[in-house]
């Protein structure tokens, strides 16, 4: 074995790095915000709607999560000016990202929609519970339970996946990455410090989702 | 989670200890192939042509290395920031693909004698008021660039107040003007040129008064440095009996920009 490790150079731009991890974080924040209020609609939609809007919600979601999210970004980024719509690089991302995750989070939050039982409605309903009590005390348990971990994993996947924005010139940390390791030419050195900075990202992304998860709806997670 | 991160850590540190050593002239001879890195998305360096078959200017240097050498050739194919890096982990025996000299990737591999020169010139648009590339130092432009370019570094110094966008490949460049994501691009002309037809409806303008000139060299790995002298004295070879320009010519339709003078001893 012949190579140096050479670590300054790249800690020397860990502020830059740094920055750009914040910007991970707001791209994968923003995605999966905007895609849980869709995903609220589109869950509604599959258990109580009606016909249409049930058509309506499985073409969604059908469409969205049978194509690359990679894809839908491209299309939006690349094929839309073509029509006259000119997206900024971080609009097309977030847009992309947020109907991905909608379509994603339209099954997570059915699921947990599925899992209160018709019974225990009508029984809070007959100790004379008001319809937000039922929401509040009744539905809201379950459905924390039941889609707790497939939801923390989702979040996990926008942290993580948020990286091909900078296929579309976001700055973000992989962005970031690509261009010091071009300047530095320490890619070895770049990409590890990179893959730390996302693991301690998810980790505590992780711990915090539990900590909420164990606060507010006493789901039972390890925090660590 | 603690157990799981530690495990974790020790395996990126198994991964990140494997780089390993580039071969030496005899281990390619023995062997009887030698490994070309060339970007596959990058006419008329090299790119797949209309058979799916990789062609161009890269291509045919890489055959004729090969040949002098008595092996077959194989040609690896590599993105713009990967041509250093593969080299460093063995991938490829030799990186084209315009792979600029310069000091800070000579500390990590090794360069030949210049195989063309580069000199940088603005490809841009009538919707774009500059007659030279200092016009374009103002803070309403944005300059589009691929990540991985030595040209991003450069510019910093050159051009600081324009906004930048980085894309991912060169027809991405030039498309990200043509849809008006960006009003110009800074890097060698010749290699971008190629692109503009893809976009009739927009009036391209190339500023070419070079920005400075630079020369790109074939890269090996290291530590040996017999390929290198072998490449240079295959080199030295083919440039004084005019082959690189011709080769040059038949795919860029042009000499050279700045023509590269062979100098007998390295």
């Amino acid at each position: 074995m012949n190579y140096t490790f050479q670590f300054a150079a790249v800690l020397e731009e860990l502020p830059y790095l740094l920055g750009g991890a914040v910007v991970t974080l707001q791209i994968a924040f923003a995605s999966f915000w905007g895609g849980a209020v869709i995903g609220l609609f589109g869950a509604l939609a599959k258990v109580y709607g009606g016909v249409v809007a049930r058509r309506i919600a499985a073409g969604y979601v059908t469409l969205l999560t049978n194509t690359p999210a990679l894809v839908q970004i491209f299309l939006l980024y690349y094929a839309l000016p073509d029509a006259g719509i000119l997206l900024e690089p971080m609009t097309a991302v977030l847009i992309g990202l947020v109907l991905n995750a909608g379509a994603y989070l339209t099954e997570i939050l059915r699921a947990g929609v599925l899992s209160v039982r018709r019974s225990e409605i009508e029984a809070a309903a007959t100790l004379g519970m008001s319809q937000l009590q039922i929401v509040r005390y009744v539905m809201l348990p379950h459905i924390a339970k039941t889609i707790y971990a497939p939801l923390s994993n989702f979040f996990v996947w926008l942290v993580l996946g948020s990286s091909l924005a900078a296929l579309f010139g976001v700055e973000e940390l992989t962005g970031r990455a690509i261009n010091i390791s071009t300047a530095n030419l320490r890619s070895i050195e770049t990409f590890t410090i990179v893959a730390a900075i996302y693991i301690v990202l998810t980790v505590i992304a992780s711990a915090s989702l539990a900590l909420v998860g164990r606060w507010a709806f006493r789901v039972k997670a390890k925090v660590f | 989670m603690l157990r799981q991160i530690l495990a974790l850590a020790a395996l990126l540190a198994l991964i990140c200890v494997t780089p390993v050593e580039a071969r030496s002239l005899d281990e390619i001879l023995k062997d009887g192939t030698l490994r070309v890195g060339v970007n596959p998305n990058f006419p008329p360096m090299s790119s797949f042509g209309m058979t799916n078959q990789l062609e161009g200017f890269d291509i045919d240097v890489g055959r004729r290395i090969a040949e002098a050498m008595g092996v077959k050739v194989e040609f690896v194919t590599t993105e713009t920031a990967q041509r250093v890096p593969f080299l460093v982990s063995n991938r490829i025996d030799i990186a084209l693909g315009a792979l600029t000299r310069t000091p800070e990737r000579a500390k990590l591999i090794a360069f030949t004698v210049p195989l063309h020169s580069e000199s940088m010139g603005v490809i841009t648009t009538d919707k774009v008021s500059a007659e030279t590339w200092q016009d374009l130092n103002r803070e309403d432009i944005t300059l589009v660039n691929m990540r991985g370019n030595l040209s991003v570094e450069i510019l910093k110094d050159k051009l600081p107040k324009p906004k930048v966008l980085l894309v991912d490949g060169n027809a991405d460049t030039i498309r990200a003007i043509a849809q008006g994501r960006a009003d110009a691009l800074v890097e060698n002309v010749d290699f971008f040129l190629n692109f503009l037809k893809n976009y009739r409806n927009v009036t391209w303008r190339v500023l070419d008064d070079p920005i400075f000139v630079a020369y790109c060299s074939l890269g090996v790995g290291r530590p040996y440095q017999d390929l290198v002298n072998f490449l240079n004295v295959l080199l030295f070879d083919m440039h004084s009996s005019g082959e690189i320009n011709a080769l040059w010519e038949r795919w860029y339709g042009a000499p050279m920009a700045v023509p590269i003078n062979p100098v007998p001893w390295f």
